[in-house]
């Protein structure tokens, strides 16, 4: 079991999570690892799940916590752009680490099978955008959102399921075996 | 006959614009004014001018000059208005290609058509206008036969459809397979009786409806129950549609995608246009899990640059492979425009 808190919220994936939290990892945030390329950037989670031929990417926002944040808060289409962005380099971040100094375990593993998954003839990307706000998502908002990141997304994927959530309106069916709570709370 | 092409060259709102269509669901997205619903009228006039009999060269020419004013309801029914204003064209021109067929014919001023190619086709051409045409049967064929209406031929069209008899043998069992879920949908089924249509709900006094009772989303449903009681719409034929979802609650909205599924996979060619955001995510949903070669469903996004600008065509299986569509741009601005409020104090 994998528990991380983000964004005030309490991640915890089962112990059929191979995961790490992507933006935090020195292959991509030390001096020399990946963002030190320009304009570059990461999504907080990058994962598998043993049950699921699937790559997760994960990128959390809390919104509710911070009232003064909402003034500086991107457009929709700023967060399609952004988040699209930010799956580029992942998975690219991921393929840089290759026969660098960060390709240990459980690098290694990790990015191994996130290659491994998509590559596979079915589509195998599937990425969440956690975002906690005050008011909640409209569905139908949120599903005009998902189709603007899918819209940037292949430009580069063949392939790229988006689902935006929170805390609110999550299903587990969605992602197996993650929990998510107030970090620090019920 | 499965439609492959329609090109349309500087007629009504096109300069010079193709649609490539699948054999299942063509969808037509695009704010209004960008030729949506010209479209579909290009594809059904021409379709439906020469349905049957075989007609070739001045037989066609005329039944095409007869058939595509009528269906634009043009002033003083001369095709020659459809030719594109402003474009500066002296004439027009139509592509239809088809799995078994083709055709092409140029409108020229003054008020003059040739046609070329073969066309032949024996599988119905429906129309559906957006507003709903089972109420509007009774008296509607006499009233538009003195000429006492000013609508356009789309919703004759569709009442002489609606009056042919119920089909009998094998097309019968097909269309029992078809209705079954529509009538479930409907909660009842629907007869001719005399010259007005019911919607009957039960076996019960009461339980039967003249359609102006029922609720106008109904209605649409019952005019589709009908079409394909009626083997109107068959497989290897073409349905056309037009705004399906006016009338309709989101629930019905949602319940049509299956029930446009199910007739897509039985072979009929579906060609809609829609301003509704939960029909068009639906069906992107179908593309997206579709492992066929084929995509069971295409989109086509009109646009233009400018009230006079010529339109254009985007197209793609996905939603998510045309640009930006006008029905997300609004929810995303709802959005933006809700954030604003929020943090100014207002929301």
């Amino acid at each position: 079991m994998s528990t991380f808190v983000e964004s005030r919220l309490e991640f915890v994936f089962d112990e059929n999570w191979q995961v790490e939290r992507w933006d935090e990892q020195p292959a991509y945030r030390s001096t020399g690892g990946f963002a030190s390329v320009p304009g570059t950037s990461a999504c907080d989670f990058l994962g598998r799940h043993a049950a699921a031929p699937a790559v997760y990417l994960i990128e959390v926002k809390n919104f509710t916590e911070y009232h003064h944040a909402n003034r500086d808060k991107p457009t929709s289409a700023a967060w399609a752009e952004t988040l699209a962005a930010k799956v580029r380099d992942t998975l690219a971040g991921a393929l840089w680490t290759r026969g660098r100094s960060f390709d240990e375990p459980p690098i290694r593993a990790l990015v191994d099978d996130t290659f491994a998954a998509l590559l596979r003839d079915k589509p195998a990307l599937r990425v969440v955008f956690w975002v906690e706000d005050r008011p909640p998502l409209d569905p139908a908002v949120a599903s005009a959102l998902e189709m603007a990141i899918r819209r940037h997304l292949v430009r580069w994927f063949r392939i790229g399921n988006v689902r935006v959530t929170s805390r609110s309106r999550f299903d587990p069916a969605w992602v197996p075996g993650l929990t998510v709570r107030p970090a620090g709370g019920s | 006959m499965a439609i492959k092409t329609l090109k349309i060259e500087s007629l009504s709102a096109f300069e010079d614009a193709t649609f490539e269509l699948v054999p299942g669901i063509n969808v037509l997205l695009g704010a209004n004014s960008t030729g949506k619903t010209h479209a579909l009228k290009w594809l059904y006039a021409s379709v439906k001018a020469l349905e049957l009999p075989v007609l070739e060269g001045e037989a066609a020419s005329e039944r095409l000059l007869t058939k595509v004013p009528a269906v634009f309801a043009s002033a003083e029914r001369r095709i020659d208005r459809l030719v594109t204003v402003g474009a500066g064209a002296e004439s027009g021109r139509v592509l239809v290609q088809g799995d078994e067929g083709r055709m092409l014919y140029s409108v020229h001023k003054p008020n003059a058509l040739s046609f070329g190619g073969h066309w032949k086709s024996a599988a119905p051409t429906v129309f559906l206008p957006s507003r709903e045409v089972l109420a509007l049967y009774e008296g509607f064929v006499a009233s538009y036969l003195n000429r006492e209406l000013s609508l356009d031929e789309t919703y004759y069209d569709a009442c002489v459809a609606l009056s042919a008899s119920v089909a009998r043998g094998e097309r019968a069992e097909l269309a029992r397979t078809l209705l079954a879920p529509i009538e479930a949908l409907l909660g009842g089924r629907v007869e001719l009786t005399g010259n007005r249509f019911e919607v009957v709900f039960g076996d019960a006094p009461g339980l039967r409806l003249e359609a102006h009772l029922v609720a106008e989303g109904l209605r649409k449903i019952g005019t589709l129950a009908r079409l394909i009681q009626n083997g109107s719409v068959l497989p290897h034929g073409l349905l056309i549609w037009d705004e399906p979802e006016s009338g309709l609650n989101p629930r019905l909205v949602a319940a049509l995608v299956p029930i446009l599924q199910a007739l897509a996979t039985a072979g009929v060619q579906i060609v809609l246009a829609t301003h509704d955001y939960l029909l068009a995510r639906r069906l992107s949903m179908l593309s997206e899990a579709s492992t066929s070669a084929v995509r069971p469903v295409n989109f086509f996004l009109l646009s233009r640059s400018g009230p006079s600008a010529p339109v254009e065509v985007a197209s793609g299986p996905t939603l998510a492979e045309l640009p930006q569509t006008p029905m997300e741009e609004e929810f995303l601005r709802l959005y933006d425009d809700e954030g604003r409020a929020f943090a100014e104090g207002r929301g």
